[in-house]
């Protein structure tokens, strides 16, 4: 009996351990999306993000100048960050720093009374700055959500149309050669796709196709019209014949039969390949590095984006939304795990 | 003519995917081996491959790609292999931490650097936490790692993000297994390692071979955690030199030879060990099991 | 002494799912014991219980006296064999037999010894070098006797070994199973829901239902002498027909009575439904025991007898079933005399001198 009780809390004790191993760098990596860059630079910081911060501002007689200060919780004391007589200086510094907005105005009125001795205020901080800064930064940001979303739709729709009829045909008709087709549809698909993305560069180029999101799609389809067909084929082999056979019997024809009955029950494994198809588009970033560099996605903006804008935080914020589309596909494709390796044998 | 139409339909629906494969995969891969051994000129030439293994950080390259492979795979499989035992079973929660192992894998590979270049930058949040928690006074200087320790660095970190989709193989595997399998052994005498080592991974096999291979080939075209990591080339991969040619110098007059030889070499790369690691495994009993 | 005995044996699964109830039983060393129900009654999980392939929640489970629920599955000496046969795909049938030997870090020649006899005894000598894949659904069921024989267990588990396969092998190796079973002498457990299989394997039959034993005793006894409805309904095919009748009392003894028959109890009987005078029993009759004549207008009916209307008619060849109603409720009968039935043809019916009675209430028989 004890030695149950044993085994159930080591049991439990590595499940604890591995949620928490996924769930901390998420959340932490999350968080830092909503640092300021005085947070980010703080060193160290309490472990979430601040909503406020709490400052202290008195005037200098000397050189006649707001000295702007913040309580620093770990030292129980005020830390100067800026001292000047400027309301736009404070502006400039309070939105890069400390993701707080403020007029010139307002922080005129704000500091006045500091004249007459220093005064205590607290200013709400903008959790969304990055947010919001990631797009006015790196200006190409909003187009490149675009982009991601358009080479994702094209590569869905070019592999799902091809893909599915190959899947299709290997299910239903008997032919010549089916076997090495089924495994030159593996090589395809264990194939390196830089392989393809650099040579076919000079293909787009002649199409007109380069840095367009439709030769983007090009390059993406080429390994998930492989793996459409896969997970198709599984599907329309589990649909069994007879269901098709019976909508003839009852006087369908045989195209109507397709869309009447096999497609319908084919869905599931369609919204399968698609979500598969979308975050092959959606996570690339080197095939979009060769061949979309002037005009690139979501990816390669957050990729660029540590490097050209130094801060880290508005990395993040991009990172952060790069993810959560992802996210939710994964969890959609998560239903579906089975169907897709369950038979897969080389 | 109506038998003979049914008999052209699987042609018919093949013909997309098979002309699909033709113009773009088949003719860039040809395009791509003829052009690494031709010159700029067009001529008959080995320079390219002689640049790029005269290359100053080929050589590290190469050997970085491999060891970091081999690692990764073995890392990967071991953890997700056990991770896998253990959520094959019935317990409060299965379901919950089978979404949760799944999110690393959700991740885009720019944001996964991301996650952990906030990380373990020098003021980052594990410096953080392991302050909060007393276990350093100082922050680490994480990312000045270089050589072998940064290598292993990236193999570490790598490994969250591609474990769960090792798992998720594996654990269908496991699920789809035959639970009696493994009973008979344990009445037989067989120990919950007998049982894993005799019975659970020769009947996986197949679903295992599978899992290493989709890694191996994840793992020999690794290149963007490295750079965002520790930039260009602290820790050389070869996919990490493609994007270099391409993204840092790509107005080099051979930048693009360079890029697509080491394309080249990437494939067979893969497709030697791939291989290779097929052959070894050839399965003994024929058959469907 | 029992050789194996289950002392209020009980399995509950997330606190309030009782798959096993405080079952006790007996087994005699060398017997052929059948765990018979229907899926879901718990007569698995009392396999698996004594496998120690699941937890006892309560209760024990006594070797030869001794209390084996704390052993691991290896050290009880017990070796099953499965419903899906369970033979690994990627050992060939010498390697699968071996295996179980080898972790017993036998010497080669010891298990080359046992495995050969082992495989003799199930007729697989032939094929030693084959992997399963190459076998049929007959020939691995004997890979997997043989697999179970080689460790010469105490005592042999077998889960619904022959429902996957064909009917005709079906009857084929269960008449090998019982032959093995004969030259062992070991003691043999048989988790079964096909009544056949169990009437025909059995020493003693253990009726199992919602976790309870219904009844226990030889193929005899379960059929000839049910101990309750579920059991007489379970039993036979087509099932006991379940009759609604009043227990009256007259001078010259008791009677069952309904609106369309009625007929002096046998005075056997009397013990035990005397005491339900006046009221509702049901008795069960057996499809073959009912007497079956042919309707003569002409003959004015006894008491006993009754006319029925034939719905239908499924021939057997060796007999035919008879598919009637009597008040409301559906009626089998089966007669194994060829008449000329036609459907629509009446039929006089009378109860012969084997039937049940039944207490309305617990379903037990009235004894």
């Amino acid at each position: 009996m004890n030695n149950k009780i044993l085994s159930k809390t080591v049991f439990y004790l590595v499940v604890t351990t591995i949620v928490l191993a996924i769930l901390i760098p998420i959340f932490f990596f999350v968080s830092s999306s909503f640092y300021s860059g005085y947070e980010m630079y703080r060193f160290p910081k309490p472990m979430f993000p601040e909503t406020k911060f709490e400052f202290k501002i008195d005037w200098d007689t000397e050189y006649n100048m707001y000295n702007l200060m913040i309580y620093e919780q770990s030292e129980d004391a005020y830390e100067l960050l800026i001292s000047s007589a400027k309301p736009k200086d404070f502006r400039r510094y309070l939105k890069r720093e400390l993701s707080i907005v403020k007029e010139d105005e307002e922080i005129e009125a704000d500091f006045a009374p500091a004249k007459d001795g220093p005064i205590y205020l607290t200013y709400k901080k903008n959790m969304f700055y990055n947010y919001v800064t990631f797009f006015s930064i790196t200006n190409k940001a909003e187009k490149a959500i675009v982009n991601s979303l358009m080479a994702a739709g094209w590569t869905i729709l070019i592999s799902l149309t091809i893909g599915s009829m190959a899947g299709y045909a290997m299910a239903r008709y008997k032919f010549k050669g089916k076997e090495r087709l089924s495994v030159s549809l593996l090589l395809v698909r264990m194939f390196p796709i830089v392989a393809v993305s650099i040579p076919m560069l000079v293909y787009l180029i002649k199409m007109g196709l380069n840095n367009t999101m439709i030769g983007l799609a090009v390059v993406y389809s080429v390994s998930n019209i492989a793996l459409t067909a896969w997970i198709t084929n599984s599907i329309f082999l589990g649909i069994s014949v007879e269901l098709e056979e019976a909508s003839i019997v009852f006087g369908a024809n045989k195209i109507q039969t397709f869309f009447k009955i096999t497609l319908p029950l084919a869905v599931p494994g369609l919204i399968a390949s698609s979500m598969y198809a979308f975050l092959t588009a959606w996570n690339d970033a080197i095939t979009a590095l060769i061949l979309s560099g002037d005009n690139p996605t979501l990816s390669l903006v957050v990729y660029k984006a540590l490097g050209s804008s130094g801060a880290m935080q508005l990395a993040a914020a991009g990172a952060v939304i790069l993810f959560l589309p992802a996210l939710i596909f994964t969890f959609i494709i998560k239903n579906y795990i089975n169907q897709m390796w369950g038979d897969v044998k080389f | 003519m109506n038998k003979k139409f049914k008999k052209l339909v699987p042609y018919v629906l093949l013909t997309p995917a098979l002309v699909y494969y033709l113009l773009f995969w088949i003719r860039p891969v040809l395009r791509a081996f003829v052009e690494s051994v031709t010159d700029l000129e067009g001529k008959l030439s080995f320079s390219n491959y002689i640049n790029v293994f005269q290359d100053s950080y080929f050589k590290q390259a190469f050997s970085n790609s491999i060891i970091f492979a081999v690692f990764s795979v073995i890392l990967s499989f071991v953890l997700a292999f056990l991770v896998a035992l253990l959520l094959n079973r019935k317990f409060r929660g299965a379901n919950l931490l089978l979404f949760i192992a799944l999110v690393p894998m959700a991740f885009p590979p720019t944001a996964v650097a991301i996650l952990w270049k906030t990380g373990f930058t020098t003021f980052g949040w594990i410096n953080n936490i392991l302050v909060q928690l007393n276990l350093i006074s100082e922050p680490i200087l994480w990312l000045t790692a270089k050589g072998n320790e940064a290598l292993f660095f990236l193999i570490f970190i790598d490994t969250w993000t591609v474990m769960p989709s090792v798992m998720i193989i594996l654990l269908a595997g496991l699920q789809n297994l035959n639970k009696e399998y493994e009973e008979a052994a344990v009445i037989l005498g067989a120990s919950k390692f007998q049982v894993i080592k005799d019975i659970i991974m020769p009947i996986l096999r197949p679903t295992i071979v599978t899992a290493v291979i989709l890694r191996m080939i994840g793992a020999l075209q690794v290149w963007m955690i490295a750079v965002m990591m520790f930039g260009y080339g602290r820790v050389p991969f070869l996919v990490e030199r493609i994007a270099y040619y391409t993204d840092i110098v790509p107005m080099l007059e051979n930048s693009y030879k360079m890029s697509l030889t080491y394309s080249v070499v990437v494939t067979i790369i893969v497709l030697v060990s791939v291989t290779a690691y097929l052959r070894a495994n050839r399965t003994k009993q024929g058959g469907v099991v | 002494m029992a050789y194996l005995e289950l002392c209020k044996l009980t399995k509950r699964y997330q606190k309030d799912i009782t798959a096993v109830d405080q079952l006790d039983l007996q087994i005699n060393k060398g017997e052929f014991l059948v765990l018979l129900g229907p899926s879901g009654c718990g007569k698995t999980t009392i396999m698996r219980m004594i496998a120690g392939l699941e937890e006892v929640t309560d209760g024990d489970i006594l070797l030869e006296g001794k209390s084996i629920k704390e052993l691991s599955p290896k050290d009880r000496g017990v070796s099953m064999i499965f419903q899906s046969y369970a033979v690994w795909p990627h050992m060939t049938v010498y390697d699968n037999v071996a295996y179980a030997l080898k972790l017993r870090k036998m010497s080669k020649a010891d298990i080359k010894e046992r495995v050969m006899k082992a495989a003799k005894l199930s007729s697989i000598v032939e094929y030693l070098e084959r992997y399963p894949s190459q076998l049929s659904g007959g020939q691995r069921q004997r890979v997997a006797v043989a697999r179970a024989m080689a460790i010469e267990p105490i005592l042999f588990l077998m889960d619904e070994p022959l429902s996957n396969l064909d009917a005709k092998l079906r009857v084929a190796m269960r008449t090998d199973l019982k032959e093995v079973h004969q030259k062992l002498g070991s003691t043999t457990i048989f988790v079964t829901h096909d009544q056949s299989e169990a009437l025909s394997l059995a020493d003693r039959i253990v009726v199992m239902n919602m976790g309870v034993m219904e009844q226990i005793g030889t193929p005899n006894d379960i059929y000839h002498d049910c101990e309750t409805m579920f059991v007489a309904n379970f039993i036979g095919s087509p099932p006991t027909n379940f009759i609604d009748v009043n227990i009256t009392k007259e001078t010259d003894g008791l009677y069952a009575t309904n609106e369309m028959f009625k007929f002096k109890v046998s005075e056997s009987l009397h013990q035990g439904i005397v005491n339900y005078v006046d009221k509702k029993v049901v008795l069960g009759v057996r499809p073959e025991n009912f007497c079956i004549k042919e309707h003569d207008e002409r003959k004015e009916h006894n008491e006993g007898s009754f006319k029925l209307t034939i719905d239908n008619l499924e021939p057997q060849g060796s007999h035919t079933v008879i598919i009637s109603h009597l008040l409301g409720k559906q009626i089998k009968l089966v007669s194994s005399e060829h008449f000329n039935l036609n459907i629509k043809d009446e039929i006089d019916i009378s109860i012969g001198d084997k039937y049940f009675f039944f207490d309305k209430d617990t379903e037990r028989r009235i004894r």
